[in-house]
């Protein structure tokens, strides 16, 4: 970044950055340790200035990918571009990469400000434009005050807002982060994304955010590739990815999901198709394509009615409930129908609602285009 | 009450702890009164008390030159010690080469093994290098020896801290180098300090390899105690012992304290 010759003294209106996020690829990127694969050769197109999500379970191959991208696991083979350029190869320390790491990594023996100065001074830039960056970076994560404390000092919420600042004054061009509130407890947690979303709308970097957190990825971010088994299964915007999962691994990973094994499968075309699952029950899809891989019927359990009053749903079986689970703001059945099928069943509760009772015989029905095909395991 | 037994139990441990601890320390303090001794021979308890041993042991020139010698020998060793040491547990604690765990106890091994068996092997190997009864044999020695308390209490400070610390240096932009110097360094320099006494300590007190490897020009503290102890019985080499003990204690104590200071720091968040 060039510095101006000619600077204004006021801080406050200027943006924090006149740089945008850099645009990343991977191509081919594969990690192996010995015959295994941590990561799967993954090609990747990550826009500038985008919130990209990673989630998967542990072992997945999501930290893999990150550390690599960091630098400090070596890949076995292909291409991170950052802007064009390959990082494959470089050292952390000349990648210009923030990090923001689950534990925050502060320097204890520094004070709050040393370690947002860090970053600065590994640059040899002047005494006066580091406190400058520093005293503005404080301020954009609302700790202006603090920068004589040590990190200890500071609650988790706090020290995670410095480990952002002191990954962010560099204008890096990219910023990972490393399951960053996975410390935190649940309000906290929640206050800190919108804080982190803010934070990013203000410096204006790309984003990589690697969670086992669905709920997480699904608030804070514009994509999200799921992850299995070291390769990614999925990438989609957060609703895509809920109303349309490509496999059933996908569809139970995020949110609740009532998956039905095809037996055999008919149809295709305007009309959809036609499936008999589990059980010997026939269920009618919207979809007009006839999957040629073994596959699952996905139905959300919000989109199960009990009982059918309009009479539009396409699908409709008797049953038992099961059980009756009451949360708040809805109830859950899981309702039991012939041949040892149990779907789950979630119904909004609102005032005066009568609610089921184990035992009950009800009707469960759901609309055809409300049935998905998605890809069976992977 | 069912408790009663316990609560028997419990002081009856205590007491046999207490007996345990007077057992350990005693004998290492009594040869503080016997310094003192009017006598010109060593008896417990001394017929009457003088500082005149002390006195000798001022005027008495080898006791000077062995001092000097061990302060020579030591410090070097210790500074040695820690260098070396804070590198390997550096490299075995924190990288990631194959056979660690062996290299580990490579390190220790010198440590454990009985240190005759170390100083009967050196002992030809300085014959042959011609440098039998020099300073750097001695300091050779002393190094092996030292040089795993010092991985060691160095091991335990990596230990407590992770390591994303230093990969979050990198991503900020130290190289390997500055990343060791502005961060890993400064968390773990109280066990590097620590170590050094402890290094500093063991080299100053130790007699067998130096009974092997110094003579009469390079001998140490220790040896010229025990040469001394084979001719005359007299307190004057009690009171050189005290001299050592005094030293010695002195720098566990500092050890102590700063170990203290490094676990309080880690209580209250970690530094």
């Amino acid at each position: 970044m060039k510095q101006p010759i000619f600077q204004p003294e006021v801080a406050t209106t200027r943006p924090l950055r006149n740089t945008m996020g850099a645009a990343v690829n991977f191509i081919g990127l594969e990690k192996r340790y010995g015959i295994v694969r941590a990561l799967m050769p993954t090609t990747l197109e990550i826009l500038s200035g985008e919130f990209f999500a990673i989630i998967g379970p542990s072992g997945s191959g999501k930290s893999t990918l990150l550390g690599v991208t960091a630098g400090f696991i070596p890949s076995s083979a292909g291409q991170i571009l950052v802007n064009g350029r390959d990082l494959v190869g470089d050292p952390p320390y000349t990648r210009n990469i923030g990090m923001v790491f689950q534990n925050y990594s502060l320097f204890p023996h520094m004070t709050v400000a040393e370690n947002i100065a860090f970053p600065l001074k590994m640059r040899g830039k002047p005494a006066a434009e580091i406190d400058g960056k520093v005293a503005r970076m404080l301020e954009a994560v609302r700790l202006s005050g603090f920068g004589a404390r040590r990190p200890h000092q500071l609650s988790g919420g706090q020290q995670q807002r410095v480990a952002l600042a002191r990954a962010a004054v560099y204008d890096p061009l990219l910023l990972l982060m490393d399951e960053p509130l996975g410390a935190l407890d649940k309000n906290l947690r929640e206050e800190m994304q919108e804080e982190i979303k803010r934070f990013q709308a203000a410096i204006g970097t790309t984003v990589i955010y690697v969670t086992h957190d669905q709920q997480e990825a699904a608030c804070m971010a514009d994509r999200i590739a799921v992850m299995n088994n070291g390769a990614i299964i999925q990438i989609a915007t957060p609703r895509e990815l809920y109303e349309n999962p490509r496999t059933s691994f996908v569809a139970s990973f995020l949110g609740e999901a009532n998956l039905m094994k095809v037996e055999q499968i008919t149809g295709g075309g305007v009309n959809g198709c036609t499936a008999r699952v589990l059980g010997g029950h026939i269920v009618r899809t919207a979809s007009t394509i006839l999957p040629a891989t073994p596959s699952a019927l996905l139905v959300r359990p919000e989109n199960i009615m009990i009982g059918d009053e309009r009479g539009s749903a396409e699908n409709r079986f008797p049953g038992v409930i099961s059980d009756v689970v009451y949360t708040a703001g809805s109830v859950r059945y899981r309702v039991r129908l012939g041949g040892d099928l149990v779907l789950t069943v979630r119904v909004p509760s609102r005032h005066g609602i009568v609610l089921q009772a184990l035992g009950d015989a009800v009707t469960v029905a759901w609309r055809a285009s409300d049935t998905i095909i998605v890809a069976e395991e992977g | 009450m069912a408790e009663t037994p316990w609560i028997i139990l419990g002081n009856a441990i205590r007491f046999v702890a207490v007996l345990v601890l007077i057992y350990l320390v005693l004998p290492t303090f009594v040869i503080v009164p016997l310094s003192f001794s009017s006598e010109s021979f060593l008896s417990f308890p001394p017929p009457g008390w003088s500082l005149r041993w002390y006195e000798q042991l001022i005027a008495h020139q080898d006791y000077g030159i062995a001092l000097a010698n061990s302060l020579k020998i030591g410090l070097p060793a210790a500074a040695l010690a820690t260098v070396l040491g804070t590198m390997a547990a550096l490299g075995l604690a924190r990288g990631n080469m194959p056979g660690r765990t062996l290299m580990t106890i490579i390190v220790i091994a010198p440590l454990i093994l009985p240190p005759i068996v170390l100083a009967i092997g050196l002992f030809p190997i300085m014959v042959r290098l011609g440098i039998i009864g020099t300073y750097p044999a001695i300091l050779f020695g002393h190094i092996v020896v030292s040089m795993p308390l010092v991985f060691i209490t160095v091991a335990a400070a990596l230990k407590s801290y992770s390591p994303t610390f230093e990969l979050a240096a990198m991503t900020l932009g130290a190289n390997q180098w500055r990343s060791f110097w502005h961060v890993t360094f400064p968390m773990i320099r109280l066990g590097v300090m620590v170590g050094f006494i402890f290094a500093f300590t063991f080299s100053f007190d130790e007699i067998i390899l130096a009974l092997f490897l110094t003579n009469s020009a390079t001998r140490t503290l220790p040896r010229l105690l025990w040469e001394q102890l084979n001719l005359y019985m007299t307190p004057l080499v009690a009171a050189a012992t005290v001299v050592i003990l005094c030293i010695t204690m002195l720098m566990l104590f500092i050890a102590a304290s700063i170990s203290r200071r490094s676990d309080a720091k880690q209580a209250d968040g970690s530094s």
